[in-house]
C-alpha cells in the first residue's frame, strides 16, 4: 500500500457512518446554520419526501446528533430540528475529515 | 479507486457549501433592523433643532445637586423632571431623552416580531436575544449611571464631548447591531457593524457639520441647525446598508433557488 493510499484510509476510517451518508450530512448542515429548523423547510430545500425525510430524522435522533420538538404555531402542526453539540461536533469532524482527505489526494 | 474518492469528496464539499450558503441567505434578515433603526433616527431630527444656539450661547449655567436636583440660571432651555432630565446628554436634555428611550424599545420590539415572523414564514429560527439583551441593557444601564452622574456631577461629564451632542444613544445601538452581525456570522454585515461603530462614536464625538462645511456645503448650515448633520449621517448610513443588504439578499435567493443539493 502506498504512503498516499495509507494516508486516505487512514481518514476515511475517522468518518462517522451515521454523518458520511450525504442527506443526513445535509441535514446537519442546514440545522447548523439556524438554532431551529421547520421540517418543512428541511424537505423542500433538500429535495426529500416527508417519508424520507423521517427515517433519516430519526436515525440521527437515536444518535444523539439532533433533537425535535413538536409543537403548534396557532392551529398549524410544526415539528422544529436542531443540531445538539454532539451533532454540531460530528458535522465539524466530518467536514475537516473530508477537506484533509481533499488535501492529501490533491498533494 | 483515489481519483473517485477525490472527485466524489470534491463535489460533496462544494454541495455542502452551496447547502450553507442558501440556508444563510433565506435566515439572514438583518436589513430590517437597519431600516427601522435607520427611519427613527431619521425622525429624531426635529429634536435636535436649535441646539448649538444654546450650546454656544453659553448663557444657561446649571448646578446638579447631590440630592438630583438641578438649578439652571440664564437663558435657554433644560427642562427639570426625572424623564426629560437627559439621560444621554448633558447639554440637551428636553424630550430626546424620552424619545430615545421609547423609539429603543420600539425598535427591539419590530425587530423580534419581524425575526419571529421570519422564523414561522420560512422555517429557521435564529437567535437575537442575546443582540436585544445587549443593545437594551446598556441602554438601561448608561441611564442609570447617567442618573448617578448628574447627581454627583464628575467633571468628565459635563466637559466630554461624548455627552455633549445627544447621540451617545447610537453608539449604544452600534453595538447592538454588531452583536446582532457576530450572531448572524455574515462577515460583510459585520464589516459594516464595525463601520456603524465608527459612525455612531464620530457623531457623538465631532460636528458632523464641520465636514459639510469642508466639502463647500456649508450654505447650508446655520446655528440652528448645526447638530443636525450628526444624525443625518448614521441614518443614513443605515438606511442604506439596510438597502444594499435587502437587494443583495434578494438576489441571492434568487440565485439559490436553481442551486441544488442532490441527496442521491
Amino acid at each position: 500500500m502506498t504512503k498516499i493510499n495509507q494516508d486516505v484510509s487512514d481518514i476515511t476510517s475517522t468518518l462517522d457512518d451515521v454523518v458520511h451518508q450525504r442527506t443526513r450530512l445535509g441535514i446537519l448542515t442546514v440545522l447548523h446554520e439556524a438554532n431551529k429548523v421547520e421540517f418543512g423547510y428541511l424537505q423542500e430545500t433538500l429535495g426529500l419526501t416527508g417519508g424520507n425525510l423521517s427515517q433519516h430524522l430519526s436515525v440521527l435522533e437515536k444518535s444523539g446528533l439532533i433533537r425535535i420538538e413538536k409543537g403548534y404555531e396557532g392551529r398549524r402542526a410544526r415539528t422544529w430540528v436542531s443540531n445538539t453539540r454532539t451533532g454540531t461536533k460530528a458535522l465539524r469532524a466530518e467536514v475537516t475529515a473530508l477537506k484533509a482527505l481533499v488535501a492529501r489526494i490533491e498533494f | 479507486m483515489t481519483n473517485q474518492i477525490d472527485g466524489s469528496t470534491q463535489e460533496l464539499l462544494a454541495s455542502v457549501g452551496t447547502l450553507r450558503h442558501r440556508v444563510r441567505n433565506d435566515r439572514h434578515s438583518f436589513w430590517f433592523p437597519l431600516v427601522v433603526f435607520g427611519l427613527i433616527t431619521l425622525l429624531s431630527i426635529p429634536l435636535y433643532y436649535g441646539w448649538p444656539m444654546r450650546l454656544n450661547l453659553g448663557s444657561m449655567h446649571c448646578h446638579h445637586y447631590a440630592n438630583r436636583t438641578i438649578s439652571c440660571t440664564g437663558t435657554g432651555f433644560i427642562p427639570q423632571g426625572f424623564l426629560t432630565r437627559g439621560f444621554f446628554t448633558n447639554q440637551l436634555g428636553s424630550w430626546l431623552s424620552l424619545f430615545w428611550v421609547l423609539s429603543m424599545f420600539l425598535g427591539y420590539v419590530a425587530t423580534i416580531a419581524f425575526y419571529r415572523h421570519r422564523a414561522v414564514t420560512v422555517g429557521l429560527k435564529v437567535r437575537i436575544w442575546p443582540a436585544v439583551a445587549v443593545g437594551l441593557g446598556l441602554l438601561i444601564l448608561v441611564m442609570l449611571m447617567q442618573s448617578y452622574w448628574h447627581a454627583i456631577e464628575p467633571p468628565f461629564l459635563n466637559s466630554g464631548d461624548f455627552w455633549t451632542r445627544g447621540t451617545a444613544t447610537l453608539v449604544i445601538l452600534s453595538v447592538g447591531i454588531a452583536t446582532l452581525a457576530a450572531l448572524e456570522r455574515s462577515f460583510w454585515y459585520i464589516i459594516y457593524a464595525v463601520g456603524f461603530v465608527f459612525i455612531a462614536l464620530l457623531s457623538s464625538l465631532y460636528n458632523v457639520s464641520n465636514l459639510v462645511r469642508w466639502e463647500g456645503l456649508g450654505g447650508f448650515i446655520t446655528p440652528s441647525n448645526e447638530a443636525i448633520p450628526n444624525v443625518i449621517l448614521p441614518s443614513l448610513y443605515l438606511l442604506i446598508g439596510g438597502f444594499v443588504f435587502w437587494a443583495l439578499q434578494h438576489d441571492a435567493r434568487v440565485a439559490d433557488d436553481d442551486a441544488e443539493f442532490v441527496v442521491e
